[in-house]
């Protein structure tokens, strides 16, 4: 198998240097290849290439028939088909209302405001409701955590709404007094309700002593009200938190240093430079949509003042990619980094505390002392305006010391400010170890757990499975143990399945409830519907506990008459449930004095997990930290950086990779805190060296009918001692499993997809990403043989900029919501068969020389959908006109026509087209057909689909538009059209619109001058534009713009690019 | 060995049979189909019969009720709809309340249960049409439902096929009036008979109707 070059097989373009020491240096720009396989020289790749609609083996019949049968039993079949139906049409029936709502306009769909509690803070929404039902999720741009955006894990909460799989009702686990089996028992409501008000009478007369409350990160303020209430009724009663991936440790962290658990609140619009130390501000932690649109804002190419973003990190996250200097380093060395920088601030004037630094460092590589020296002078320049972020996992000595950094750079009040707490709970992983041994103790004998799944997510120290099992034994039982447990919870989890009641909960889109983000503001949390099978919210249960009687609306009303006041309450009521969120609601700023003691104390103390390799814990992208892992949406969309689907597997850099004599797919055993598991290796490009990365939620056993068997629970690692970072080993076991990698389906042959610049370059060439392929191969422009097109009204098109885009794929699963697109499961994706209409490509680029191989190739991730060519390849071979060309560019798909050649499929160059192979319609749950958006058709067999520019939203502004008289007014509608993913998008990297509106932001983005097409080169004529990913290096780390600019291939003579254009 | 061999006598009469007898009698039987059993011929006329015997002609007609009195949401969305039983009772709490003709009506109220009306106008469900944009263009309610002042019982009256609609699509001056006037009956008649296309003022947009698959399929 020949070897594939770097970049392409085109001599011409392969000499854009990217990396390979006989390359000439980049010359104005960086050219960027696809897959890993692409770098590595994988044979399996070329194979890949040439298979786009390859299936393992050819059709086989189905067995015990032979084909002359089978034609003659289909034939006759058919023939009587049509007797049997007759020439009747099938009468339809239509049902409206007995008594229709006020304001309802059948099949138009509605917007409520409403919020969500997730990632530690609160998440506005604008959920669309149609014929009473939510169909669409989209982000509230009134809410300051929201900005109108959402993340992928937002929008499939709508799927998780209609899971079939939901508890339908409350269950009762009996042992009958008298002996006999053990049984669990389905009851009604009102019985879980009677035996709740018992029981918190029974409470009560002991004061709630033996009690304890155990409660996720709900954010919801009448909750903590609820709680109040319920410990003034039952004083000696316990509230615990857990969250298997909380934000106890920053909040430690503010209590070293500023002597009390604060919420830190960072404006990352206002930092020039950005330092993150071993967090996904972007995707998976802190507020990512917020942070995302405010690092977007920073990252204005043309408007200048860009910022500079430095991330280290142990495992690439969406974040690092989309950074200027990405360092890769352990995360158990973050600290000895954080430490090297603060030492390095001191030489340039920064008023760093003496005994902040006075702890030695470990001993550090060149290339994390380079980048620390350099991090240090760009922050100690932008004294004020400099931001340093420590994430999630590392330890609360991290962040105590980032937190002292940022107070000596002056960055406190300005770019980072601390807030008090929403509500203060014991919490952490440590706190759900105390509750264990008091249970065994016998001082705890009642507990209620509201949400959550302590039973899976529990560190594998803490035996709270194992607890719930011995309360379920018989009381003569040897380690019985005395525990009345209550789980509300929206499915029949881990834990409902070992808890004595279990209580179905409201999802949130279904509950009445308010919520505070991590800056203070107060939205209200309504439902889109009635709860579908009678779940209730965490507060109405404290309610009954104590003997209460309002209902969920009644309890958010009374937590709110309060805030609001009696006078014009009803008014203001009304306008916080339209608006979604309380203006100007945000927490004032703590005045925060630094215990510069405490903070070297807490440095000195600290000891890095020892072992060979380090574990490190993260929350899985599919489902989180398993809530999401039943969710068919979230397990069939690849993650950002492994593209990954259906599954898990432990990442390792490439270098560890070879060391370990591994490759995708082998099964390793990592051993951590005495246990070990088995799961396949995922090689890493870009991951740290000698470090692993497992990730947490899969591996349910909670057999769920998308979760069933999926993954691998890498929870029996996760100890309390390092829970989220810990040390182990791994070694190859023997075994293999094939990832289901979305990504290398189709590979591009290394043609300049992905521009990028660097800042210098851009103002140097700004033209350099609209020619290069012009420049390099001296293509004489293609002529088509039709006519070209007049686009004099409407001129539909995108622009994608890659430089903001950080592979969060929250448009893929905005798309999917918006446009029913159906889920296959893992064989469909090994088969790539994959439906989503809009995909993230991932590209990796060399640096000049690689010397540490492609470990430190950076990623860049390409939107990739339909480019509704204006000479569009599909549209001419399609043999029923079934894709056709609309006035205003759009390439439209009309399924009914549709006889499913493929042929389109065949001769897009994009490889955008997806077809149904099976009708993936045919078997969705009664629940889940709700989800369905009623204005897209649900596609059965047989059909061609791909991105269609979200027609449905584009004719529904034109109606609207045509409908209104105002010329300023239709102008406003269609301006305020947008597709689904740009909508969706956190950082704004999409936009969409007419180009022939000059005001409108895609036609100013598509006249940048580092707009350019994807294969423009074959005359297709795009209408979509990417704009080239433009960096901001540190010229320290990095040469701005080599001093030798090669332009290659612009020698004359030149093999390519005859004048008379003949093929070259 | 035993092959099987055609008679001797199948050498005239299965040609013949089949130029002179089956092959026409096919073609005549495709043909037939393919020309009959298009939505001009299959869908006019369907006139089912309804849950409650609702007249057009004695409300729309006699009593001169406006069209969107009850299809009240045709101006605001795509769907027309079939009002709310509330809107029956709005009038039925105090007129006729005891007919036997009523007795669904009074039931769906009393029980909340909607009454199953069958319907007559009906396009496939790829296809995605809006009133709302019709009307506020002026194509009249009788343009496309006939003349519904006039029907005891709903009977469809043009085919609704994607042929008919670009009929008008392509030339849309013949249904286009003045939006005001799009539940007035009559009109299009009158001005088929005259020649003369209805009133409108001029300083309307100009409508374009797609004509291009998007415009409908989705």
């Amino acid at each position: 198998m020949k070897r594939l070059p770097l970049v392409s097989s085109v001599p011409a373009l392969g000499a854009l240097g990217t990396g390979r020491a006989d390359a000439p240096s980049v010359d104005g720009g960086r050219i960027y290849a696809q897959t890993h396989g692409d770098l590595a020289g994988d044979p399996r790749v070329d194979e890949l290439r040439t298979r786009e609609f390859a299936a393992e083996r050819p059709f086989e019949p189905p067995p015990g028939v032979d084909r002359r049968t089978f034609l003659t039993l289909m034939g006759a079949s058919m023939a009587l088909a049509g007797l049997a139906t007759g020439c009747r049409r099938p009468e339809e029936k239509i049902l409206p209302y007995t008594r229709r709502p006020e304001d309802l306009v059948d099949g138009r769909p509605i917007e409520f405001a409403t919020s969500v509690p997730f990632y530690g803070t609160a998440l506005g929404l604008l959920v669309e409701s149609t014929d009473g039902r939510p169909t669409k999720i989209e982000g509230n741009p009134n809410h300051p955590d929201s900005l109108g955006g959402t993340t992928a894990l937002v929008q499939a909460m709508l799927l998780d709404l209609y899971d079939p799989d939901r508890s339908t009702g409350p269950r009762h686990f009996v042992r009958p007094k008298s002996g006999g089996e053990a049984s669990t028992v389905d009851v009604g409501h009102d019985e879980a309700w009677d035996f709740l008000r018992s029981f918190g009478d029974a409470l009560k007369k002991e004061k709630g002593k033996g009690f304890a409350v155990l409660v996720d990160e709900s954010r919801s303020p009448t909750l903590a009200l609820a709680l109040d209430a319920m410990l003034r009724d039952l004083p000696e009663a316990r509230v615990v938190r857990f969250e298997p991936f909380g934000r106890e440790n920053a909040r430690t962290g503010a209590q070293i240093a500023f002597g009390r658990p604060l919420e830190t609140v960072n404006d990352l619009e206002k930092a020039d430079v950005l330092l993150v130390l071993d967090g996904d501000l972007f995707d998976s932690e802190g507020s990512p949509v917020k942070a995302a649109k405010q690092f977007a804002r920073r990252r204005k190419v043309e408007a200048g003042g860009m910022s500079r973003v430095y991330v280290a990190e142990a495992c690439p996250t969406p974040t690092g990619t989309v950074a200027d200097h990405r360092l890769r380093i352990q995360a158990r060395r973050v600290l000895d980094l954080a430490l090297a920088i603060g030492v390095e601030l001191g030489k340039h004037g920064v008023a760093v505390p003496s005994e902040l630094v006075a702890r030695q460092p470990a001993e550090l590589g060149d290339k994390q002392k380079a980048f620390a020296a350099a991090v240090a002078k760009d922050l100690a320049g932008a004294k004020g305006k400099g931001l340093v972020v420590a994430g999630r996992r590392q330890p609360p000595h991290v962040h105590a010391l980032v937190a002292a950094l940022n107070v000596a750079l002056g960055n406190v009040g300005q770019t980072v400010r601390h807030v008090p707490l929403a509500h203060t709970v014991n919490e952490g992983a440590a706190t759900l170890m105390a509750l264990v041994d008091a249970i065994e103790k016998r001082e705890i004998t009642g507990l209620l757990m509201l949400g959550g799944n302590p039973a899976f997510n529990a560190p594998a120290d803490v035996p709270f499975a194992a607890l719930l099992e011995r309360a379920r034994k018989p009381k003569e039982a040897s380690d019985y143990v005395d525990l009345l447990s209550v789980h509300v919870a929206t499915h029949v989890d881990e834990t409902s399945q070992l808890a004595t009641w279990h209580i179905p909960r409201a999802h949130a889109l279904e509950s009445w409830s308010d919520t505070i983000a991590e800056d203070g503001t107060l939205a209200v949390t309504q439902p889109l519907i009635a709860p579908l099978y009678g779940g209730h919210t965490d507060a109405e249960v404290i309610e009954r506990l104590i003997s209460g009687t309002r209902n969920a609306y009644e309890l958010v009303r009374a937590t709110w008459g309060a805030r609001l006041g009696a006078l014009g309450f009803e008014k203001a009521w009304r306008k916080v449930l339209h608006e979604g969120v309380l203006p100007l609601s945000a927490a004032a700023s703590v005045e925060v004095s630094l215990d510069s003691a405490k903070v070297a104390a807490a440095v000195g103390d600290y000891k890095a997990p020892e072992g060979a390799f380090e574990v490190v814990f993260a929350p899985d992208p599919h489902a989180y930290d398993g809530r999401f892992a039943n969710n068919g949406w979230m397990q069939e969309l690849p993650d950002p950086i492994h593209k990954m689907c259906w599954m898990n597997a432990a990442s390792v850099s490439a270098a560890t990779a070879s060391k370990l004599g591994l490759k995708d797919g082998d099964t390793v055993e990592v051993t951590a805190n005495g246990k070990s598991v088995k799961l396949p290796v995922a090689v890493t490009y870009g991951h740290a060296d000698d470090s692993v990365t497992l990730t947490v939620g899969q591996g349910r056993r909670f057999e769920g009918r998308v979760c069933k068997g999926v993954g691998v629970d890498t929870q029996p690692l996760r100890a309390l001692a390092g829970f989220y970072l810990s040390a182990g080993n791994v070694a190859k076991a023997g075994g293999f499993e094939e990832l289901a990698v979305t990504q290398g389906h189709f590979v591009l042959e290394g043609r300049p997809i992905v521009r990028e610049q660097t800042t210098a370059q851009y103002e140097a060439d700004p033209k350099w990403a609209k020619e290069i392929v012009q420049r390099t191969t001296k293509h004489p422009a293609l002529e088509s043989l039709w006519p070209a097109w007049d686009y004099n009204g409407h001129k539909w098109g995108m622009t994608i900029d890659l430089t903001l885009c950080t592979g969060c794929s929250a448009c893929v699963t905005a798309c999917q919501a918006e446009n029913n697109i159906p889920v296959l499961g893992i064989a469909g994706v090994l088969k790539s068969r994959e439906m989503h209409w809009l995909r993230i490509d991932r590209y990796f680029a060399g640096r000049d020389g690689m010397p540490e191989g492609a470990d430190e190739a950076m990623a860049t991730s390409l939107p990739m959908t339909c480019q509704h060519c204006e000479n569009a390849p599909c549209e001419q071979v399609c043999p029923v006109a079934a894709t056709t060309h609309s006035p205003e560019g759009l390439n439209e798909m009309t399924y009914n026509r549709c006889i499913g050649t493929k042929y389109c499929g065949n001769n897009c160059p994009y490889k955008v087209r997806r077809f149904n192979y099976f009708a993936y319609d045919k078997d969705v749950p009664e629940t889940q057909k709700l989800v369905f958006n009623p204005d897209v058709t649900v596609r059965s067999r047989g059909v061609m689909e791909k991105c269609s520019f979200c027609v449905q939203r584009v004719n529904q502004a034109k109606i609207a538009a045509k409908k209104e008289k105002d010329e300023a007014k239709q102008r406003e509608i269609i301006r305020g059209l947008k597709s689904a993913c740009q909508q969706a998008c956190p950082t704004e990297a999409i936009s969409f619109g007419d180009l022939n509106d000059a005001e409108q932001q895609v036609a100013k983005n598509a006249a940048l001058p580092r707009a350019y097409k994807a294969l423009e080169e074959i005359n297709v004529r795009p209408r979509i534009s990417y704009l080239a990913r433009i960096r901001n290096p540190n010229t320290d780390l990095e040469p701005a713009a080599p001093s030798d600019v090669k332009q290659a291939g612009a020698q004359p003579g030149d093999g390519h690019g005859h004048a008379h254009g003949e093929a070259h | 060995m035993s092959r099987f061999l055609f008679p001797k006598w199948s050498n005239k009469v299965l040609p013949l049979g089949f130029f002179f007898g089956l092959g026409p009698a096919g073609t005549a039987v495709v043909a037939g189909v393919w020309y009959y059993g298009t939505n001009k011929h299959f869908e006019v006329g369907y006139a089912p019969e309804q849950p409650v015997p609702f007249s057009h002609k004695l409300h729309a007609g006699d009593m001169g009720m406006d069209c969107r009195y009850c299809h009240s949401t045709v101006e605001k969305g795509a769907f027309a709809s079939v009002p709310p039983t509330q809107t029956c009772m709005n009038c039925h709490e105090k007129v006729l309340t005891t007919s036997p003709n009523l007795a669904k009506v009074r039931e769906s109220w009393k029980s909340d249960v909607p009454i199953e009306w069958v319907k007559v106008h009906n396009l496939p469900d790829y296809a995605y049409f809006d009133h709302s944009v019709h009307l506020s263009a002026g194509v009249g309610c009788e343009s496309c439902h006939g003349r519904i002042d006039q029907m005891p019982i709903v009977e469809q009256k043009e085919p609704l096929s994607m042929g008919w609609c670009l009929d008008c699509h392509r030339a849309p001056e013949a249904h286009l009036r003045d939006p005001k006037d799009v539940t007035k009956m009559g009109m299009l008649e009158a001005s088929q008979k005259s020649g003369q296309p209805m009133a409108r003022p001029a300083d309307l947009r100009k409508p374009v109707p797609p004509q291009n698959c998007s415009g409908c399929h989705r």
